[in-house]
């Protein structure tokens, strides 16, 4: 997956005021390979979603930009995962699974093996809106995970969750996703970087303020906090 | 492919299903306000018009509760349209998906449930009136029904999601629009002139057309029916253009 000069803007236009305009990005050029762990760190703000949204062709590029795929299937997790609180959690797999073009059938299939992976139980049939944010968590991750995508975009997701489950996804995350299978992780957590990622870049306002190996880009990133405190 | 792809189709038919049990659950009368609602706006119009100022017409229920129906088809799926992409922003930003199928999914809910309101009408009036051959043309009217339905939804959503003011403006239209449909008059009895101004609302016709058939057991104006068919359909693959053509500004504004 290649991103080349990526900028978005946000804007809106009023006709009393002055239009307002947000640059999310701003000339973000990146490769993730197959097979890589990329972490994104950066603090509120500075486009880490929207990074992830372009490279899951949810958000196109300004002009100027480039995202090219290269054939790669992604799957974007995050604990608003579009999932309907009013639901049950069965009924949410198996419509996350029929926008991912599957049938009701194939769909419904994958209900029992999310339920076992996120060790949901009986909670499974119960609406999503009743849910903790770390049983919200499981199910999101459990459900992505479970599509089987090349690259899976991870949003904070490890941020809720319990010690056993974060053990567990990670666990399932690093069996799964060996080899070919690529995973871009974005997390305040310096130790879920440190375990999980072989490649990071620090995302700041909107551009790339360091990028490499793990540990020099934490440090660059915590040097930075730290004198803005 | 029919618009959107089958599989969105299949997704949209299953989504409008869970919307309408959501919907239900929520209510203490859950699905029963499906007929409940049409029910207590043609109470409405019959204690207006009938104590109030004597209609004098025969089987006055009858005549409101089919331009009722028809009408809260149309004005409830073109209301909820207004709120269709936005109310979609969670998927939206996380699935790249054709924006159209938002507005589909609101017409595909507000039709299965017209379906069964529909149906329960239809064994009333054949209770009172008798099934004949007219009835055959039902298909055809509920079809040209469904097709502006659809391209109204899609307009409004497309439009309430560029300029989020324009929803205000949609209700107040739907207003007007209802007092300009014939659901509680029969346009036929207006002036000439105040009838051929009636007649562009398409809805006036629509419900004039369901009426035709029910009461007076005679075919609708076919050649209408038709027409509106083609138009529709013509306007919404213009419509399905213009959400590609958009697509990105239409992302943007549901994200930001």
């Amino acid at each position: 997956m290649r991103l080349a000069n990526v900028s978005v803007t946000y804007s809106e236009r009023r006709l009393f005021g002055k239009p307002e305009q947000v640059q999310a990005l701003r000339g973000v050029s990146l490769r993730v390979a197959r097979g890589e762990k990329l972490g994104v760190i950066g603090a509120n703000g500075s486009g880490k979603s929207t990074l992830l949204r372009v490279m899951t062709g949810v958000l196109r590029p300004d002009a100027g930009g480039e995202m090219d795929a290269q054939g790669m299937s992604s799957a974007l997790l995050s604990l608003n995962a579009g999932f309907d609180g009013e639901l049950s959690g069965v009924r949410n797999i198996v419509m996350h699974g029929m926008l991912m073009g599957l049938s009701r059938k194939e769909a419904a299939a994958r209900v029992a093996e999310v339920t076992r992976m996120s060790g949901l139980g009986e909670a499974i049939h119960r609406r999503v809106s009743t849910y903790s944010t770390g049983m919200r968590g499981r199910l999101c991750f459990c459900t992505a995970i479970n599509l089987d995508p090349d690259v899976l975009l991870l949003d904070e997701i490890f941020s809720v969750g319990d010690q056993a489950f974060r053990a567990q996804s990670e666990k399932m995350m690093l069996e799964r996703f060996q080899q070919d299978k690529a995973i871009v992780y974005v997390s305040h957590s310096v130790a879920m970087l440190r375990r999980l990622c072989s490649r990071a870049i620090w995302l700041d306002a909107g551009r790339i303020r360091a990028s490499g190996e793990v540990e020099p880009v934490i440090a660059e990133y915590q040097c930075a906090a730290r004198q803005r405190q | 492919m029919v618009l959107i792809e089958k599989h969105l189709w299949r997704y949209a038919l299953y989504r409008a299903y869970l919307n309408l049990v959501g919907e239900a659950s929520k209510y203490y009368l859950g699905w029963l306000w499906w007929f409940l609602e049409p029910i207590a706006m043609t109470g409405v119009f019959f204690v207006v018009f009938t104590y109030l100022r004597s209609s004098g017409m025969e089987h006055f229920t009858y005549f409101l509760i089919i331009g009722v129906t028809s009408w809260l088809w149309f004005a409830n799926s073109v209301a909820n349209s207004t709120a269709a992409l936005a109310s979609a922003k969670g998927i939206i930003s996380q699935i790249r998906l054709p924006k159209l199928l938002f507005p589909i999914i609101v017409v595909t809910a507000a039709g299965l449930k017209q379906g069964f309101v529909f149906a329960i009408l239809l064994i009333f009036l054949g209770a009172t009136f008798g099934a004949n051959a007219a009835w055959l043309a039902l298909p055809l009217v509920a079809a040209a029904q469904l097709a502006l339905i659809l391209a109204a939804a899609a307009t409004v959503a497309l439009a309430c999601c560029w300029l989020r003011d324009l929803r205000f403006i949609v209700n107040s239209g739907l207003t007007l629009m209802m007092f300009c449909s014939g659901v509680f008059f029969d346009i036929n009895a207006l002036p000439p002139t105040l009838e051929e101004w009636m007649r562009l609302n398409p809805m006036a016709v629509m419900i004039e057309q369901y009426r035709t058939i029910f009461l007076h057991g005679a075919l609708p104006d076919l050649a209408w029916c038709a027409t509106v068919l083609a138009g529709c359909g013509i306007w919404l693959y213009a419509l399905r253009w213009a959400y590609q053509r958009l697509d990105v500004e239409l992302t943007r504004k549901v994200i930001a």
